[in-house]
C-alpha cells in the first residue's frame, strides 16, 4: 500500500511541469488555451481501479499520459474527443503471462521484439495492452531465461520494452529433489559471495589491498534475488510443493511470485503471511485426494480465499496466448471472463478487476506506469460496450500511450458482431 | 403452458408417471414446490416470480407463483431472486471413460459399447454436476470410422443403474479427419473410408430389413443373428441417431449427404468446424443436426480476417438444431456453459444460446421429450443460480436430478 502511494506521489511530482495540465475534479478549468494534442474520453463510466468508479466522467490525455480525470472537466478547444457515453472506460488489461509474442529462445527479449503481428493485433482487440513475456522457462535447470514486460505499442518498436528482466523463473519442485538441492546450494554460495563482496568493498574503501571474491555459478542472477532486486517466479500447484517453495522465502528472504497454485486455498495463511504474490487461473479444476480427509484438490473459491488472506492476486486464463483453432473463451481473448470465474467463486468484483490490471502491473514491477486510471500514468485505456465482467462485453477502443490502436468498428476481427437480445418474457397464459 | 389449472397439472403427472422408464416414480420421491425469481423454461420464455412443482422425479406444474397452488405435503423451497433453469445436456463427451475410447484393430467396430467402460463415479463427475450439467452422453473416439456406440447418463443417482438413461444411446461414426491409415490396409484415403462406411451401413440396413421381414411374417425362418449388427437395428429404424465426427465443407457435406440422403438416418454432424458452415443451407434442408465444438470459432480456415462463431454461422443458415460440446475427458466437461456463452458473445441471442446446451442437444439424441427444458412431465433436472447458466460470475447453487436435490453449494467441504 505504501509502495503504491509512494509511486503515485513520485509520478504526480514528475508531472508538475508547466506544459502538463493538472485538472482537479469538480469543474476546474485546465490551464492553457489550446487543446491541440489533447485526447478527451468523455462521458463514460471510469473504472479507475484504484479510486472507484466515476460515473459519466471525462479523462484527458496528453503526451501519452493521463493528465486529468473526473466529472465536470472542461475539454480544451481543439482536443480530439472520444464520445464514451454509455460505455465503460478502464485501464488496459495487463497479462501476468503472455505467450506467442516472441519466437524461440533469446538472451534478451529486446532482441526478439517486433511491433507487428497477430498476437499484438489480437491482444489490442481483447483490451490487453501489456504483458509478461518469457524467453524459455527453467526446463531442467534451476532457473530459466530472461523475461520482460512488453507494451503492445503496435507499430512502435521503441515503446515496446518496458522492463527487462522482471523476475527470475525458478524450478523448485518436490518432484525433482536434486534440482531443489542444487538451487539451494547455489543460493547459499551466492549469499556467501554477497557477504564476501561486502567485506571486500569495506576493505577496499579502507585502502586494504584485497582480491575481489569470485562469482559463483548462477551468482549474477541469484544475488538479485537475495538483495531483493528481483522476485522469484515459481510454479507450484499442490500444497506440498507450495509449502516447499515458501521455505525459500523463510530461508533466503527472497520475494516470491507463486504461479498456478491449485491447492493454495488449503494454506491461505501460509501464503498470505509471507507477502507472496499469486498468479492463478480460477477455473482450474483438479481431483481431490479421496484417501485423506484433509482438504485437497481444487476449489473455485481459491481466488476469494487467498484474497481474504491478504494475498495480491493476478488472474490469467488457462491458455495465455490467443488461439483461434479451439479453446475460444479460455485464453487472453477473454481475460475478463477468467476474472468473472473468480467472482463466481466469491471474489468481490473490484478485487477481480484489480487482478487483471493494477495487481498484475504491480507484480510485474510496473505499477507506477500501468494498471489504473490515475493522473500521470500511461494512457493505456480501453473503452468497452458493457460491464467488464459480462461474457457479452466487447472492447470497442484500445488506446496505448494515448493513441487509438484498435477500433472494433474499423477492424475486421469482430466488427460484424452485433448486439444480442436478452431472454424473452413468457408466452401469454394458457399457452 | 405458463399457467396451469391444477386438474390439468394432475393429468400431466399421471402421464409423466406412465412414461417413466426407471423406478424413479416411487412413493419415496420427494415433492417440492420451488419458488424462484425467474423460471427460465428455455422453450416457452421466462416466468418472473415463478413456481415449479416437482414430484415423482418429474416437473408436475409450473407458472407464476400467484397462479400455481402449492398442494399439501410439498416442501417449499424459496430460492429468492435466483433463477431456475433446466440442467444442461452434453452429447459429445468422453467423460467418465476410464480405459480408452478407441479399439483400433479394424476401421469398423460395431460391437463396441462405451457404456461397458463408462464409470459414472469417475472423479470429475461431481464437478460436472456442480457446474449444472445433468446429462452426459459419452461416445467412442474418432480413431476408426466406426468406434461403436455411446451411452447417455445422468451425473447423479443412487446407483449406476439409476444414472443411465440409455445404455446404447447413439451410433458413433467418423467420416474422416483422424482414422486415416497411411499404410497397408484400406482406409488410407477418403475413398476407402467412404467405402468402408457404406459397406457397413448397407449390411446394417440389410440386416434390419431381413429381421423386419421375419417379424412381419414375410419370411418363415429368422435371419442368422449377427452380434456385430444387433446394435445398429434401432438406428436403422430411426429410433436412435448417429453422431458423425466430421469437419469443413467437404466433410459436413459428405456426411449429411451420406447419412441423410443415402441412408435416411437421423443424425448429428459433430465438430463441423473450420469451413463446415459453408454447406449450412444444405444441412438445414436435410434437417440434420449440428454439434459444434470443442473449437467454437473459425478464423484461419475462413481466411477473411474475421472471427466467426461456427454456431452463429449454422444458425444463420437455418439449421434448426445446433448444439455445442466440450469433447471432454474429465473436468473440462464442467465448462459446457462456456461454449454457449461464446456463441452468445459472438452474436447469438441469449435464448438461442441457452438452447445450445439444453433442449437442442436433448432433442438431437431423441430425448427432447424428457430433458432440456422446463415443461410439465419432463425430468426434474434443475439448476438454481443467480443469473443465466452462461454467466460464470455467479455460481451454481443447487442442482436437482430426477427431482432429487443432488448438489447444494453451501453444503460442500
Amino acid at each position: 500500500m505504501t509502495r503504491r502511494l509512494f509511486a503515485a506521489l513520485l509520478c504526480a511530482l514528475a508531472l508538475l511541469t508547466p506544459s502538463v495540465v493538472m485538472a482537479e475534479e469538480a469543474g476546474a478549468k485546465p490551464a492553457g488555451g489550446s487543446g491541440k494534442g489533447v485526447v478527451a474520453i468523455q462521458g463514460g463510466d471510469l473504472y479507475t481501479i484504484t479510486d472507484g468508479v466515476i460515473r459519466g466522467g471525462t479523462l484527458l490525455i496528453e503526451a501519452g499520459k493521463i493528465t486529468a480525470l473526473g466529472t465536470g472537466l472542461s475539454v480544451p478547444e481543439g482536443a480530439e474527443v472520444i464520445d464514451a457515453r454509455g460505455k465503460v472506460v478502464m485501464p488496459g488489461l495487463v497479462a501476468a503471462r503472455l505467450s506467442g509474442l516472441i519466437r524461440g529462445d533469446t538472451k534478451k527479449i529486446a532482441d526478439a521484439l517486433g511491433p507487428y503481428g497477430s498476437t499484438i493485433t489480437f491482444a489490442l482487440a481483447s483490451g490487453v495492452t501489456a504483458g509478461y513475456v518469457q524467453a524459455g522457462g527453467p526446463g531442467d535447470q534451476p532457473f530459466g531465461g530472461t523475461n520482460a514486460v512488453v507494451k503492445l505499442t503496435e507499430g512502435d518498436l521503441e515503446g515496446m520494452l518496458l522492463r527487462e528482466p522482471v523476475d527470475v523463473n525458478l524450478r523448485y519442485s518436490n518432484g525433482d529433489p536434486r534440482s531443489k538441492a542444487l538451487l539451494r546450494q547455489q543460493l547459499r554460495a551466492a549469499k556467501e559471495y554477497l557477504r564476501k563482496k561486502a567485506q571486500f568493498d569495506q576493505d577496499k574503501a579502507a585502502g586494504k589491498k584485497v582480491d575481489p571474491p569470485a562469482m559463483p555459478p548462477g551468482g549474477e542472477t541469484l544475488t538479485k534475488l537475495l538483495t531483493g532486486e528481483l522476485p522469484a517466479r515459481v510454479s507450484a500447484e499442490y500444497s506440498n510443493d507450495i509449502l516447499s517453495v515458501l521455505q525459500l522465502v523463510d530461508d533466503f528472504g527472497i520475494r516470491l511470485i507463486l504461479e498456478g497454485p491449485i491447492e493454495g486455498w488449503t494454506i491461505p495463511e501460509a501464503i498470505g503471511r509471507r507477502k507472496v504474490d499469486v498468479i492463478m487461473t480460477p477455473r482450474t479444476q483438479a481431483e481431490r485426494d479421496r484417501y485423506i480427509s484433509a482438504p485437497t484438490g481444487s476449489s473455485n473459491e481459491q481466488a476469494a480465499i487467498l484474497s481474504r488472506a491478504g494475498v495480491r492476486l493476478a488472474i490469467i486464463p488457462p491458455s495465455t496466448g490467443f488461439g483461434l483453432w479451439g479453446g475460444f473463451g479460455e485464453d487472453l481473448f477473454t481475460l475478463p471472463l477468467e476474472a468473472a470465474h473468480a467472482v463466481g467463486g466469491g471474489l468481490p468484483e473490484d478485487r477481480a478487476l484489480e487482478a487483471i490490471t493494477i495487481n498484475s502491473a504491480q507484480i510485474l514491477g510496473v505499477g507506477d506506469r500501468l494498471g489504473s486510471l490515475q493522473v500521470g500514468k500511461d494512457a493505456d485505456i480501453i473503452v468497452m460496450d458493457g460491464h467488464p465482467l459480462d461474457y457479452r462485453t466487447f472492447v470497442e477502443l484500445t488506446l496505448v500511450n494515448g493513441k487509438v490502436l484498435y477500433d472494433k468498428s474499423k477492424s475486421r476481427l469482430f466488427s460484424h458482431i452485433r448486439d444480442k437480445g436478452d431472454l424473452p418474457e413468457a408466452e401469454p397464459a394458457g399457452q | 403452458m405458463a399457467r396451469l389449472a391444477p386438474a390439468r397439472a394432475l393429468l400431466c403427472v399421471l402421464a409423466a408417471a406412465a412414461f417413466a422408464r426407471t423406478g424413479l416414480a416411487d412413493e419415496a420421491s420427494p415433492r417440492y414446490a420451488i419458488r424462484a425469481g425467474k423460471v427460465v423454461t428455455v422453450t416457452r420464455g421466462v416466468i418472473d416470480h415463478g413456481l415449479l412443482l416437482v414430484s415423482a422425479g418429474k416437473i408436475e406444474a409450473l407458472g407464476p407463483a400467484d397462479k400455481v397452488a402449492v398442494p399439501a405435503g410439498y416442501e417449499v423451497i424459496d430460492v429468492g431472486d435466483r433463477w431456475i433453469m433446466p440442467g444442461m445436456v452434453e452429447i459429445h463427451s468422453h467423460c467418465g471413460v476410464g480405459w480408452g475410447i478407441n479399439d483400433m484393430v479394424s476401421q469398423i467396430n460395431p460391437g463396441m459399447r462405451v457404456g461397458d467402460d463408462v464409470d459414472p463415479d469417475a472423479p470429475a463427475i461431481p464437478a460436472v454436476l456442480a457446474a449444472g450439467v445433468t446429462t452426459v452422453q459419452s461416445v467412442p473416439g474418432s480413431g476408426t470410422n466406426h468406434g461403436g456406440y455411446g451411452v447417455a447418463f445422468k451425473t447423479w443417482g443412487a446407483t449406476k443403474q439409476d444414472r443411465i438413461i440409455r445404455r446404447i444411446s447413439i451410433m458413433k461414426m467418423t467420416q474422416a479427419y483422424n482414422p486415416e491409415r497411411p499404410g497397408g490396409d484400406i482406409g488410407a484415403s477418403r475413398m476407402g473410408m467412404a467405402w468402408l462406411i457404406r459397406q457397413y451401413l448397407d449390411s446394417a440396413r440389410d440386416y434390419e430389413r431381413s429381421w423386419e421381414a421375419y417379424e412381419q411374417g414375410e419370411r418363415k425362418t429368422p435371419p442368422a443373428t449377427n452380434l456385430g449388427l444387433e446394435f445398429s437395428r434401432p438406428v436403422m429404424r430411426g429410433e436412435l441417431p448417429v453422431l458423425i465426427h466430421t469437419y469443413e465443407s467437404w466433410g459436413v457435406g459428405m456426411t449429411t449427404h451420406m447419412f441423410a440422403d443415402e441412408y435416411g438416418l437421423k443424425g448429428i454432424a459433430t465438430h463441423a468446424e473450420w469451413t463446415g458452415h459453408n454447406v449450412g443451407e444444405a444441412v438445414a434442408r436435410k434437417h440434420f443436426a449440428i454439434n459444434v465444438g470443442p473449437g467454437v470459432v473459425s478464423f484461419t480456415a475462413v481466411g477473411d480476417g474475421r472471427v466467426h462463431s461456427v454456431v452463429v454461422e449454422f444458425v444463420e443458415r437455418g439449421v434448426e438444431n445446433v448444439s455445442v460440446n466440450t469433447d471432454a475427458f474429465g473436468f473440462d466437461q464442467a465448462y459446457l456453459a462456456g461454449q454457449a456463452a461464446m456463441a452468445a458473445r459472438l452474436g447469438l441471442d441469449d435464448q438461442t444460446a441457452l438452447k445450445l446446451v439444453t433442449i437442442n442437444p436433448a432433442s438431437a439424441i431423441l430425448l427432447g421429450d424428457r430433458l432440456g427444458s422446463l415443461e410439465v412431465g419432463k425430468d426434474a433436472d434443475l439448476v438454481v443460480k443467480k443469473s443465466s447458466l452462461l454467466d460464470p460470475s455467479t455460481p451454481v447453487e443447487m442442482v436437482f436430478v430426477n427431482g432429487r436435490l443432488a448438489y447444494r453449494r453451501d453444503a460442500k467441504h
